[in-house]
């Protein structure tokens, strides 16, 4: 039995009379102790989808019109989306990790990290304030915070953006969550600070078990950190499979052309690929190929006025059903 | 290798401006709009009132002292059996004038100068704002207090001295506001462009303080009136026999026991007001907020 | 190798100490110089000065030491009436398109602003013209004009940001990260249409940026900052595939560990 499993999530925004489909029945799963990356453009649902799941949209005018998300735990399997306020806040923090592009949405500033990294350790667990902050300061150390006997009595605000984060890994080790989401984790900070964060996220999913659902626009990441993939776009499930499958052979061709628009060295001198346009209004969400709607994209007729399907191309590896075809190389750059 | 054109992106049909947007925002801020219609008619019976009235604010006669409300004067009368009606509709056009245009001088002088010393910065801006610290720790009530026992009780008097309290709380806003914004990419990109500062401040700063420079004029407005009726209530606002919202409540205070009314329609009308002052400058504030704006 | 059209010798920068602080030097004498029609890259991860560097071609930020060139002219002690007749010759392209337009001005005013930096600005029929050629020269329709940039996506408004920076006729841009704040697919329209408009213009841009892959992609040179200093600098294909100084390594197995063989 997969530790999370997510069936049909559909999250709605009622705002001044119109309706924003964010998130469009959106299916996964999540086995223990693995990373799957969802990538997305701003607007594709990414957000909207892990927020919804730890259940931290205003609602109104946020609305999960349909779905079920079943996490295991040790009292059984528990539906996120039907749990009540109370219950949801027993989860988060004890089942399931959050971390954020800006640790500061989870960190108290007026309070020390000793009173913040040991109040879920003494409460969940019952450790003596000693234990729990000898645990904390081990914590620390081994996400790198060096002086962590004496920096555990600072303020959170006196540590730079990289080491806030890696406090906020130093948590997740100590709550030792079944699930952690990470949204942006990585995206505030200088690639030698990134690299060293998703070091420590990968340690924290193969020595706990923990499944990480990882959010990110960086197919860089993704490419190097996730076992599986999820390309969302309009609100929709493109793409999802492994990820080294989906980074060298995608099938679908919106993931096509995200991996082609990337800037290498190698492709110095040629104009990138861009495709035309901007992602869909999800006010009116489209009714067929989302992807029809870009400008240059040609064919794709037998899904213009139906939603396609999901249709399994390989082993876990499922591309949502498209026959558009992307603009010529040429025809982006000349248009 | 040949010239490359972008694609050219449609746009949907154009939206609202900033301010078309705030204004449907507030009109679907019920409270905020009721407090709106009740404002302009408080403001039209005050202002208009006494000429349909027919009767002077001090008109005497004293075989009607102490009247009750009756038809002929639906707020009964006073110890000089003056016609409480049109003393709250004149009473109403002090207490809304000084509010208004104690707000006018607070906005001339607060905005103006928190601007410049926000947008100098550095050295001058700090000390212009030591300048208003030092102000601000006057005991103003008791300046107020002795600038009128001094001088007078001279109506433009109370004006300027009002203005003098409440200019520095703007001040300061616009300071704090504005420092942040200079140092926004749309302004350093003015001044890559060699835009001169005036140009600047009035153009790219001041636009974009405005929405809270507006919700705080609604909120000084009472503050401005409580102020004006406070120092009537101490017996220093506006000379009698003119009067003002604040020197009726006084005086039906004194009368609470005998004649209820005359502490209560004043009153009334007073709260009424500072209500819909209160409720209109939240809607304000809600309606610019950038931080609620879709973007 | 023709003469550099901006030259920076051993700029300095200090921010004066503050309440309790000591004080910092952002720029500890820093060289660089990037020759017409080139793109010089400017590599370097927060705090390293790259920044501050940007803004002091500009006159947005006071220099404490060094020189800086334009051409023969010596651009960082211009007296203020010779730099408002030239400013024009240098522009910046920033990196958050939310936070660089005015909320409250019309697209048309923005760009008109620009207009006016120009030493020999059009008026009146000539200036809309101008401004809606641009519009289109950056990929927008022409009502874009007299719309707020509440309106625009990110993509659009840096393309709106682009024209701002262009109309002037600049003979050197400087664009600070200005794709780090889009998405993949955005990114690549606005690499082409900078590097369209580069080609066509034949512009200097110095560009600021912590992505090795798009120094990769675009710089002809490369400056490598850390901590105020200039560590490599150099041809950017031989920096990037052979690197020697350990900052520089560093910064590259650490984009190597995000890179996609697809």
């Amino acid at each position: 039995m997969p530790l999370l499993d997510v069936q049909g999530l559909t999250t709605r925004f009622a705002m001044r009379g119109e309706t924003v489909h964010a998130v469009e029945d959106v299916s996964f799963v999540l086995e223990e102790g693995e990373v799957l990356g969802v990538v997305g453009e701003s607007g594709s649902g990414k957000s909207v989808m892990a927020s919804s799941l730890l259940r931290l949209l205003p609602m109104p005018p946020a609305q999960i019109a349909a779905g079920q998300a079943l996490l295991q735990t040790e009292s059984g399997p528990l539906d996120l989306l039907q749990l009540s306020e109370r219950e949801i806040r027993r989860v988060r923090g004890r089942e399931i990790g959050m971390i954020f592009q800006d640790p500061m949405t989870s960190l108290n500033p007026y309070l020390r990290l000793s009173t913040q990294l040991t109040e879920g350790l003494r409460r969940h667990y019952g450790l003596s304030k000693r234990a729990a902050i000898e645990q904390a300061i081990e914590a620390l150390e081994r996400v790198g915070i060096s002086d962590a006997a004496k920096r555990i009595h600072s303020h959170p605000h006196e540590f730079s953006g990289g080491m806030r984060q890696r406090v906020m890994i130093a948590m997740m080790l100590l709550l030792q969550p079944r699930l952690l989401i990470a949204d942006e984790p990585t995206t505030a900070l200088d690639v030698t600070v990134q690299r060293q964060i998703l070091d420590q996220l990968g340690a924290l999913c193969r020595d706990a078990r923990t499944a990480v659902l990882l959010i990110t626009h960086d197919l860089g990441v993704v490419a190097q950190r996730c076992h599986r993939v999820m390309v969302m776009y309009a609100g929709q499930v493109m793409e999802i499979g492994p990820s080294q499958v989906i980074c060298e052979a995608p099938r679908h061709p919106y993931t096509q052309a995200l991996l082609r628009a990337r800037p290498s060295a190698s492709l110095r001198g040629q104009p990138l690929y861009a495709l035309p346009g901007n992602p869909p209004d999800l006010r009116e969400p489209p009714v067929g190929d989302p992807l029809l709607l870009r400008p240059g994209v040609t064919g794709g007729d037998r899904w213009r006025t139906e939603r396609p399907p999901l249709e399994q191309v390989g082993a876990g590896h499922w591309v949502r059903a498209s026959e558009a075809v992307l603009p010529a190389w040429e025809e982006v750059r000349d248009a | 290798m040949p010239e490359q054109v972008p694609p050219t992106e449609k746009l949907p049909p154009p939206g609202r401006s900033y301010w078309g947007d705030a204004w449907s925002r507030l009109a679907r801020n019920r409270l905020a709009l009721i407090s709106l219609w009740v404002l302009v008619g408080i403001t039209l019976f005050c202002v208009v009132g006494p000429w349909l009235r027919g009767y002077g604010f001090n008109d005497q006669d004293y075989a009607r002292v102490f009247a009750d409300p009756s038809g002929a004067f639906p707020f009964g009368t006073d110890d000089l059996g003056r016609d409480q009606m049109v003393r709250i509709m004149v009473g109403g056009r002090v207490s809304l004038g000084i509010g208004l245009t104690a707000t006018a001088v607070t906005l001339i002088i607060g905005v103006l100068y928190g601007a410049v010393a926000g947008y100098a910065g550095g050295r001058l801006g700090a000390l212009m704002m030591r300048l208003v610290d030092v102000l601000y720790a006057m005991p103003f009530t008791i300046f107020v207090i002795m600038l009128l026992t001094f001088f007078g009780r001279n109506m433009w008097l109370l004006f300027v001295a009002i203005g003098a309290v409440e200019w520095l709380t703007m001040a300061r806003m616009v300071y704090g506001q504005v420092r942040s914004l200079k140092e926004r990419d749309f302004v350093l990109a003015a001044r890559m462009l060699g835009q001169p500062w005036y140009r600047i401040v009035w153009r790219h700063l001041l636009p974009n303080v405005l929405g809270v420079i507006v919700v705080y004029a609604t909120l000084t407005v009472p503050s401005v009136i409580l102020l004006e009726s406070f120092l009537s209530f101490l017996g220093l606002g506006v000379q009698a026999p003119r009067p003002s919202w604040g020197s009726l409540i006084k005086f039906g205070a004194d009368q609470m026991t005998t004649s209820p009314h005359l502490l209560i329609i004043p009153a009334l009308f007073f709260s009424v007001t500072l209500f819909c002052l209160n409720f209109l400058g939240d809607g304000l504030r809600d309606a610019l907020d950038p931080q609620s704006r879709r973007d | 190798m023709p003469d550099p059209r901006l030259r920076i010798e051993d700029l300095r920068v200090t921010f004066p100490a503050r309440a309790g602080r000591a004080p910092v030097e952002a720029l500890k004498g820093v060289s660089v110089e990037a020759y017409p029609g080139e793109v010089l890259g400017i590599v370097g991860e927060s705090g390293s000065g790259k920044s501050t560097l940007a803004r002091s071609v500009l006159h947005l930020q006071a220099i404490d030491g060094g020189r800086i060139w334009l051409d023969d002219t010596e651009w960082s002690t211009l007296v203020p009436a010779a730099l408002r007749r030239q400013r024009h010759a240098v522009q910046m392209v920033f990196q958050d398109p939310h936070a660089s337009l005015n909320p409250r001005l019309t697209i048309r005013e923005t760009l008109a602003e620009a207009l006016r930096c120009r030493p020999q600005r059009p008026r009146g029929k000539a200036a809309r013209q101008e401004i809606e050629g641009w519009l289109d020269r950056v990929g927008l329709p022409k009502d874009a004009a007299q719309r707020y940039p509440h309106e625009f996506s990110g993509g659009q408004r840096q393309r709106i940001a682009i024209a701002r920076a262009l109309i002037p006729q600049p003979q050197v841009v400087v664009a600070d990260e200005p794709v780090s704040a889009l998405d993949v697919s955005i990114q690549a329209q606005i690499l082409n249409l900078l590097e369209s408009l580069r080609q066509e213009l034949d512009l200097t841009f110095v560009f600021i940026t912590h992505d090795l892959e798009l120094v990769g992609y675009w710089a002809d040179r490369v400056a490598v900052m850390r901590r105020g200093e200039v560590v490599e600098q150099g041809d950017a294909e031989a920096v990037l595939q052979r690197p020697q100084h350990a900052y520089t390594q560093e910064l590259l197995a650490s984009a190597a560990d995000k890179r996609v063989r697809y």
